[in-house]
């Protein structure tokens, strides 16, 4: 025998065939412990879709050629044993076909809006440039998949903006971001004050930071409203809190309005002074004062995701760090224009409007549980589609799902998610799967006479 | 007000005589009969009393009886005299971790609402586990039993105060209008029916007939009164009844009693070869499929889907596709052992649907909206599962062949061969099942959510369970697995089974089939899982020196 009839005859065989499906059960295992711990997006990149899949993959369609090749001349008996293979080599094709031609995203939007863009899970830099906040070009627009090359400070994912660069120096995959506020020098940031509120049931601390133009900030903590002012704030209504920094000096002047007994009382103090403020036993007390104060944001790396995590990036920009996280921009000046940064998941434009009529949910009786939830569309040159679970609109290719709904506010209205599906894998996946059933049954139907040529064929 | 002091005081008239009563006997359980068909409604849909009685009881006890008390007489009189319920030892903590944090007595289980409703440190749990919810992280068992004992407490406290038992539709409103709630002429007319009860408990054990039609006319009344409250509104009685008399009828219990005799009389024929034993162990078994089959064709037709969607329905699904694949093969092959062989696994999972309702939940809970789906889900579901009966066959009966090669494999050659070729038919019959289910799987998933594979853990150990027995078929195929590995893998490839059936829910956790499943068992289940992967260890090493032995 030949090398090659020996290669050919060991890749024919059903060892390969063994080891090959006893790999994919192995590493499909992985898999799911992998989307446990972590997410599937995460199960997806590092195990469904990685190089040891598509090599088992691509050892398995060899190994079913091959066996089949061997057995030509095909008798009757092998119709269901050739159709079974046949099934699984053509779904395979039809996978192919969804990862590299097909797209898997969704649309969202609120009641009345309209939307054309369906967001995919892959994600995007791009950098604009714009002259005095009119005209804004595009730079660049690039894919990044940080998850699977992350950047670092020795090799930098470097952006070219005309003569300068931006460098992206870090990537978590999974950030949770927290703020700090830290004493500034610059003159485009305000003062900041922390203060608190306390009794024997809550307590609040709060920071408040005003821009250098504006006259207040305020916060609204339920007992009471708490007004950082530059001195031209007037009492509106209800209890208010309102706090002022003097000229020159460390004090801080506050004066309490109570809304039950229309009265003011006045004074100043220091940070660490405690002030009785007569509601339900309220302390306030001045903590710090800062005459400028920035917000600095920063973020951690968790090792797993959950709610809070999400995709963030650090990047240095003449000397500066900054953060941005996913779907969020960033504006870096020049001497004469602005470059405005976006990373984001990429969209597309699907090339038409879809427009959000209406949403509608049916709740169990009694309960705050969705039954079933459905969106009207208007849809161009169709008109108005009612899409709901199990009965999505097909046009132009795609497949628009009602997949889930969100609310911006507790007990705002409701936002519609469609998930949107181009699968030209599809016809190949159908019609492998008919292959591969109808083959199985053959299969057992007429297992002994392939049984039979087989021992023979295998020696 | 006024309703205020007159439920006041027709609870204070009651609590006096039923003080009396709990103290000395039992309310007798027959006086309450015609209060449990009065719909409630719970947890998104109508019930009967008697099943809201007995999940309460449940949720907050552990127990289907409380000192032999039944379900509604104990939430019924939690509602009438709760300052003696406060005092009893009603709700089970079973984590003991839970308990040493609220310094409890380490030994016991139960505990009075008052004890824990005062216990200091209670507050600063459920405040620990809110901030755990917050941060959205997975709860671990600890946090688990916190949340279940926060829902204890809400649970006893809402019937308690009658806030929780909703019995009158509502005339605009879907919620109905609770105990509490009541104004008027229902108010009235549910005190006639306390005060009903509360008469009869006079008589003091023994049932007074006329007292317990009081009590049923009484709840007539209610209902006529609550009907004429909120018109067209008012639940469908027939479907009431029906739940009632599947409450109460159990034909799940009969059935696994019917299947236990029907393995019982397989046996004793196979020992004595008495013709009239294996027609009665027939009768026996078919008996007990109708009545499994009746069983869940009511639950299914109270649920209104078919009974798959959760774990305790598969539970129940699954042997029945064990016995149906028995029975068939057994006609085919005329091997006897199958019959036993199926009722067995059977009698298992049936007796545990009925032991372990904290794992596998009875109620029938309605589903989220993306399992309430139409063809495609349901027929994807049932062949998946379906594909488990016939695997789970395989394995019974290579755990059978085991036993045959412990005792000796010469003299039951015959029997070996014909349980490896049933194994082998049944692995066959599992493979083409599995593979049409995923596949089926695939398109509802194309079909709902445009994904026809979206690697989520339970479809994927489902992929995983197929190619394990795809592999043994083609390793019997080219001789590498013989009769012994035959059996053998018959029972180690349906851990991947057992993984992809309740591991997936319950060790995972994780994906889109994860759906309102609860958690718990995982140590009984990997338990044994690892006892027969040890007794296949233990046979093949026996098995190997004894033919070792045999070739010098």
């Amino acid at each position: 025998m030949s090398v090659f009839d020996k290669v050919f005859q060991l890749l024919a065989s059903i060892k390969i065939a063994v080891f090959v499906i006893v790999s994919l059960g192995v590493i499909s295992a992985v898999g799911t412990i992998y989307e446990a711990r972590y997410d599937a997006r995460y199960a997806q990149q590092m195990v469904y879709h990685s190089i040891y899949m598509w090599g088992v993959l691509g050892l398995l369609c060899i190994n079913l050629t091959a066996v089949m090749v061997d057995r030509w001349p095909w008798k009757k008996h092998h119709s269901g044993f050739v159709l079974a293979h046949i099934g699984i080599i053509i779904m395979l094709l039809g996978a192919v076909f969804t990862k590299f031609y097909g797209v898997d995203g969704s649309i969202s939007f609120d009641i009345g809006q309209t939307n054309r863009y369906v967001t995919l899970p892959e994600h995007e830099l791009a950098v604009y440039s714009s002259f005095a906040g009119s005209r804004v070009t595009e730079l660049s627009k690039q894919d990044v998949d940080f998850f699977k090359n992350p950047p670092s400070k020795e090799s930098p994912y470097v952006i070219h903006m005309d003569n300068k660069t931006v460098q992206v120096k870090k990537y978590y995959h999974y950030g949770v971001r927290s703020t700090s506020v830290v004493a500034s020098e610059e003159s485009v940031d305000g003062p900041g004050i922390r203060f608190q509120l306390q009794n024997d049931n809550v307590n609040f601390s709060e920071w408040l930071i005003r821009g250098a133009t504006k006259s207040f900030e305020s916060i609204n903590l339920g007992p009471a409203r708490v007004v950082w002012s530059d001195g031209t704030y007037k009492y509106q209504s209800g209890n208010e809190v309102i706090l002022e920094a003097t000229p020159n000096s460390k004090d801080i002047r506050y004066s309490i309005h109570t809304a039950s007994k229309s009265s003011v009382s006045k004074g100043t103090a220091k940070a660490g002074d405690a002030i009785e403020t007569g509601w339900m036993g309220l302390t306030l007390r001045i903590l710090r004062f800062l005459p400028r104060a920035r917000e600095k944001v920063n973020y951690k790396r968790e090792q797993y995701p959950n709610k809070v995590t999400h995709p963030a990036l650090q990047l240095e920009y003449e000397g500066q760090d900054y953060w941005m996280s996913l779907n969020s921009v960033l504006r870096l000046y020049d001497s004469d224009k602005v470059y405005i940064l976006t990373f984001g998941n990429k969209r597309i434009d699907i090339g038409f409007d879809l427009k959000l009529l209406r949403f509608n949910m049916d709740k169990y009786q009694g309960t705050n549980r969705a039954a079933t939830y459905e969106s009207d569309v208007m849809v161009p040159g169709v008109g108005e589609v009612n899409i709901f679970m199990n009965n999505p609109l097909k046009y132009r290719g795609m497949t628009f799902y009602q997949s889930s709904y969100y609310q911006n506010e507790p007990n705002g209205p409701y936002s519609s998610v469609l998930s949107v599906n181009y699968d030209p894998g599809r016809g190949l996946k159908y019609f492998g799967s008919l292959l591969l059933v109808l083959g199985s049954i053959v299969l057992f139907y007429f297992k002994r006479g392939f049984y039979f040529k087989r021992k023979k064929a295998d020696g | 007000m006024i309703r205020c002091m007159y439920s006041k005081l027709w609870s204070v008239h009651i609590a006096t005589v039923f003080l009396l009563v709990f103290s000395t006997g039992a309310l007798a359980a027959e006086l309450t009969d015609g209060l449990k068909r009065l719909p409630v409604q719970d947890l998104g849909r109508l019930k009967p009393f008697d099943t809201f009685a007995r999940e309460s009881l449940h949720l907050v006890y552990g127990k289907k009886k409380y000192n032999g008390r039944s379900a509604v007489d104990v939430v019924l009189t939690w509602m009438l005299i709760p300052d003696y319920w406060d005092e009893q030892k009603v709700v089970e903590i079973r984590h003991s971790g839970l308990r040493e944090a609220l310094k409890l007595p380490e030994k016991e289980l139960f505990y009075s609402p008052k004890e824990l409703f005062f216990n200091e440190r209670m507050s600063l749990l459920f405040q620990q586990l809110k901030s755990q919810q917050q941060s959205q992280n997975k709860l671990n068992p600890y946090y688990q039993a916190v949340q279940r004992l926060q829902n204890q407490m809400a649970v006893f406290h809402m019937i308690k105060t009658g806030n929780g038992v909703r019995v009158a539709p509502h005339p605009e409103k879907d919620t109905w209008l609770s105990v509490a709630d009541l104004d008027g002429e229902l108010a009235t007319a549910f005190s006639e029916i306390t005060r009903a009860v509360a008469q009869g408990v006079k008589s003091d054990g023994a049932v007074d007939m006329a007292l317990r039609d009081k009590v049923t006319e009484a709840v007539k009344n209610f209902q006529e009164v609550a009907r004429k409250n909120a018109p067209g509104k008012y639940a469908d009685m027939s479907r009431i009844r029906l739940e009632l008399h599947y409450n109460e009828f159990h034909p799940l219990m009969w059935s696994w009693i019917l299947y236990l005799m029907a393995a019982v009389l397989m046996i004793s024929h196979i020992i004595s070869d008495r013709k009239t034993l294996y027609q009665a162990s027939w009768v026996f078994l078919i008996s007990g499929f109708l009545l499994h089959t009746y069983g869940m064709g009511v639950r299914s037709i109270l649920t209104g889907r078919p009974p798959v969607s959760n774990m305790y329905e598969t539970v129940v699904w699954v042997p029945w596709g064990t016995v149906l694949f028995a029975a068939i093969l057994e006609r085919l092959h005329k091997w006897k052992v199958l019959i036993p062989a199926a009722s067995v696994v059977a009698v298992l999972c049936l007796i545990l649907t009925d032991i372990a309702p904290s794992v596998l939940d009875p109620s029938m809970q309605p589903l989220e909206p993306v399992l309430r789906s139409t063809f495609w889900l349901t027929t994807h579901v049932l062949i998946i599962t379906i594909s488990y009966a016939a695997f789970f066959l395989a394995f019974a009966l290579g755990d059978l062949l085991m036993v045959y090669f412990l005792i000796d494999e010469k003299k039951y050659a015959k029997q070996i061969q014909n349980g490896v070729r049933s194994i082998y038919r049944c692995i066959q019959i599992g493979v083409v099942l599995l593979a049409a289910g995923i596949i089926l799987g695939g398109v509802w998933a194309d079909y709902s959510w445009g994904r026809f594979w979206g690697w989520d853990p339970k479809e994927t150990w489902a992929l995983i369970a197929l190619l394990g027995y795809v592999a043994v078929l083609h390793g019997r195929l080219v001789g590498w697995i013989r009769p012994f590995g035959m059996a053998a893998w018959s029972i180690v490839s349906f851990s991947l089974v057992i993984m992809a059936w309740y591991g997936v829910n319950f060790v995972l956790g994780a994906g889109l089939h994860s759906y309102g499943f609860g958690a718990g068992g995982v140590e009984y289940v990997s338990a044994f899982v690892a006892i027969h992967l040890l007794f296949v260890v233990y046979t093949a090493v026996v098995r190997q020196s004894r033919l070792k032995e045999q070739d010098q």
